[in-house]
């Protein structure tokens, strides 16, 4: 979706940081919760 | 390589794989156009050189697209259609549907860099050109908006369901 943006996937090695940062950006509280709780199910 | 059959992609598929000639050799002229953009620029466009590479002359190509606008506009149906069929691995459902679809996006950018590094190329050259010339300008906006429109629905998918945060309409797509 940044692709129209022109910069960002100019670089491969910046698409993980700017995934990591819009996620933090967008998901609220609840969803990263969720996340966590998701994650953690899947360790044990 | 990913494809897509969803049904967004419907309209794309009679485009990228037209059943009766007309379409055919439509197709291979806007292939031909890409092909020289993505190598030669918006600079390096003249359609006489689009009907040799296809092997017709400067009249057929006019029958299918008159004008070079038409070319254009022709070709940023085509980009679109390899952007809406064409997509990365899917991601690992996350369980949050908004939040797939999003990861989707950024698998699609990792998969057009790494396997269709023209189609990034060739959009490029559609928005430093459109910089110069309104009428390609026009077919930028149309792409951008189609990918505003996009970026929308995912958000607000995601603002329903309450799994992202709530986001003022102005900073939705221009936060991308």
């Amino acid at each position: 979706m940044a692709i129209l943006r022109g910069t960002v996937y100019s670089d491969p090695d910046q698409v993980p940081a700017l995934q990591r940062q819009t996620e933090s950006w967008i998901l609220s509280e609840q969803a990263k919760r969720q996340l966590k709780k998701r994650a953690g199910g899947k360790e044990k | 390589m990913a494809k897509s059959n969803s049904p967004e992609a419907a309209w794309a598929l009679p485009l990228l794989h037209p059943q009766e000639e007309h379409g055919k050799r439509r197709l291979a002229l806007l292939e031909a156009a890409y092909h020289i953009i993505a190598t030669a620029g918006f600079e390096g466009l003249r359609t006489r050189g689009v009907a040799e590479r296809v092997g017709i002359n400067i009249a057929t190509l006019h029958y299918y697209f008159p004008s070079k606008q038409q070319l254009v506009e022709g070709l940023s149906m085509l980009i679109g259609a390899k952007f809406v069929t064409l997509h990365g691995p899917a991601p690992a459902p996350s369980g949050l549907p908004a939040l797939d679809k999003l990861r989707q996006e950024f698998a699609d950018g990792r998969f057009y860099l790494s396997h269709h590094p023209d189609l990034l190329l060739v959009l490029q050259e559609f928005a430093s050109r459109g910089k110069r010339d309104p009428q390609v300008q026009k077919v930028v906006d149309q792409m951008i908006r189609h990918w505003e429109t996009n970026v929308e629905k995912i958000v607000s998918q995601g603002m329903r369901t309450a799994h992202f945060a709530q986001i003022s309409v102005s900073t939705r797509s221009s936060g991308f």
